[in-house]
């Protein structure tokens, strides 16, 4: 499905001859270059599994690709949305996600160097705050493109895909990598940080830099009730956990920067090694994440949360789950409180009613073996119907 | 024999009470924010299983029992609790007894506009501060843009590393309205060696960036005031004047 959203007729012919003729003798100047980019973007709906108000939406920009590269973007995009829905619980949780990739051709390819500028759409280039392998875009030319094409709920994760084979990459409000293999997993650690809210489980030279974490994934506390992720360590299991290999989850020292005093939850995962599964207690609050973003529940009919029925008469409530074939997904109807189907849809009766009214209520929960600690109850969403009965 | 009988399950379901929760044992009286709820299983179960049962359900929502009934056991908990006790497809009836369910937050009826805020401390002189200079990089900020139209309600965010609290006051100073949105200003360099394993993070702030946050088109909103949260505190970062 093609969605083109186009300024207007004459901008966009405008726009196209200036793409046409970048290929021949044009000098692109900084503002020509804008312009394009706020002009001629495409966007592809590359993934639809629902509606965005309940979908978690990733933008995939592209940067450094020519109008005659736009297939490469699409495959590069396309690995990309791959390599991240094939990780888990990516992957578990896939019918999630809604994928979209914004077609914005530059006039050069690739990403500028500091010897060597090219004329892209959003600036990316190597060496920004004079780190060789720091790849960065300009954010504004960034931000512009994807609220001029998509609404607030398309955008929950935007990645900017920068047509270079070279290692390099960033992490913030948007992530940026290159086409080099090992950017496209840093950009998955990246997620983790922005989307996931979790923290480095590495250690380098910034030891006390941070004081600041979110502290799923890393703590300074070494007695079992006090670890944010007690319910995952076994009971026998030794505390603080060797670092000598992988002896299941429990409390490994070397987290959050720091070789000592702070700890993590696995031998390896993705916020320590890139391209490593990210774990059950990361993978938990992934799971958490995606549950904070979207619902378990798409739509109910009726919409009224008030339902009058005539005498004779019944009335058919249905649930519309986000992902149907998800297992681990269990609904309950319940009239009064009493259970009265499990099903994805329910009947009510006028002989049901107890009295002038009664309460209808749906529950669906996912009760996935990926999440043992919800203490928000975000994997839970409750409906209710006050059903009456029409005199 | 039947009172025995009686009496030794009153006693049962007291030591589960405190061994369950430490409590003592309850009254038929629930808080505002306990609700009392009567519980059926499909099948007979033994009083002091049926409560860890309960209790493992409702968990980590606090659950206490209260009494049993021929149609069930009474129990307290918090909406959280009862929440997770009507999804349990396994518990034949969860009737509320007692107690006010207000309902979930609705969306809001407003309408939104997103504020574009230019975040400004270019008179450092540099692209971008590294995160140790932050805390002595004045930022100044200014309306750059206002959306109307494509915005919507924003989601609920936690506030965190990498993330700005934006509130919006009335001109009294008093909040109105809060939202948490993504810190445009921060970039994060994280490097890796040939085995892929991360070895150094650097986090730079950009000293121009734009926040776009949603808030509701209110008139009364008169300023929004712009910090960083961390631990408790909140680093103040910028205020605009919207009037």
């Amino acid at each position: 499905m093609e969605i083109r959203y186009l300024a207007g007729c004459l901008r966009n012919m405008l726009a196209g001859a200036l793409v046409a003729g970048a290929a021949t003798a044009l000098v692109a100047t900084p503002a020509a270059t804008q312009a394009a980019a706020g002009e001629s973007a495409t966007v592809e709906q590359m993934l639809k599994t629902g509606p965005s108000r309940n979908r978690i939406d990733v933008v995939i920009l592209g940067d450094g690709y020519r109008a005659r590269e736009m297939d490469k973007f699409e495959e590069d995009a396309e690995e990309f949305l791959d390599y991240m829905l094939m990780q888990q619980p990516f992957k578990t949780y896939r019918r999630y996600f809604n994928a979209l990739r914004i077609e914005t051709p530059s006039r050069q390819s690739g990403a500028s160097r500091p010897d060597e500028p090219v004329d892209n759409v959003y600036g990316s280039r190597f060496g920004c705050f004079d780190i060789r392998r720091l790849l960065c875009a300009d954010d504004d030319r960034v931000e512009e493109v994807v609220l001029d094409n998509l609404k607030r709920n398309q955008i929950d994760m935007v990645l900017v895909l920068v047509n270079d084979e070279e290692y390099g990459g960033s992490g913030g409000d948007y992530a940026v990598a290159s086409t080099h293999e090992l950017s496209r997993e840093v950009a998955v650690h990246e997620f983790g940080h922005s989307f996931g809210h979790l923290d480095d489980e590495y250690i380098d030279d910034n030891c006390g830099r941070y004081d600041d974490p979110w502290g799923f994934n890393v703590t300074q506390k070494r007695k079992k009730p006090q670890i944010p992720w007690k319910v995952w360590i076994p009971k026998k299991q030794t505390l603080p956990t060797p670092d000598d290999g992988d002896h299941g989850t429990g409390l490994y020292e070397g987290a959050y920067h720091c070789a000592e005093g702070w700890f993590r939850p696995t031998y390896d995962s993705i916020m320590r090694t890139n391209g490593a599964p990210a774990g059950p207690v990361n993978s938990e609050q992934f799971v958490r994440r995606f549950y904070e973003t979207i619902r378990p529940l798409d739509s109910v009919k009726p919409k009224s949360d008030k339902v009058r029925l005539a005498r004779g008469t019944s009335k058919r409530f249905k649930s519309d789950l986000a992902d149907k074939r998800l297992k681990t997904i269990s609904t309950v109807w319940r009239l009064d409180g009493k259970r009265i189907s499990k099903r994805q849809a329910s009947q009510v009766r006028f002989g049901d009613i107890s009295g002038r009214r009664s309460t209808l209520t749906l529950s669906v929960r996912d009760g996935t073996p990926l999440v043992r600690n919800d203490p928000k109850g975000v994997l839970i969403e409750t409906r209710n119907w006050r059903v009456i009965k029409r005199k | 024999m039947k009172a025995r009988k009686s009496a030794r399950r009153a006693l049962l379901a007291a030591i589960a009470c405190l061994l369950c929760f430490g409590m003592a044992a309850p009254k038929e009286s629930v808080s505002a924010e306990q609700l009392l709820v009567r519980v059926a299983f499909d099948q007979d179960t033994a009083l002091d299983g049926a409560i860890a049962q309960l209790a493992d359900i409702a968990k980590p929502a606090p659950l206490t029992f209260v009494a049993e009934r021929r149609t069930g056991l009474l129990i307290r908990t918090s909406r959280n609790g009862y929440e997770r006790l009507l999804a349990d497809p396994d518990l034949r009836t969860v009737r509320l007894v007692r107690g006010n369910v207000p309902a979930r937050q609705q969306e809001t009826p407003h309408e939104f506009v997103t504020y574009e805020i230019r975040l400004n401390a270019s008179e450092t002189g540099a692209e971008a501060v590294a995160a140790s200079e932050l805390a002595a990089t004045p930022y100044t900020a200014s309306v750059v843009g206002r959306r109307t139209g494509a915005a919507v309600a924003p989601p609920a965010r936690e506030a965190g590393p990498g993330m700005l609290l934006v509130r919006a006051l009335d001109t009294a100073g008093e909040e109105l309205y809060r939202t948490v949105v993504p810190d445009p200003r921060l970039v994060r360099y994280e490097a890796v060696d040939e085995d892929g394993r991360f070895t150094g993070r650097t986090d730079f702030y950009r000293t121009e960036a734009t926040v776009r946050a949603d808030i509701p088109a209110d008139p009364a909103i008169a300023a929004l005031r712009i910090t960083a949260p961390s631990k408790g505190a909140a680093a103040g970062v910028a205020e605009v004047n919207l009037q």
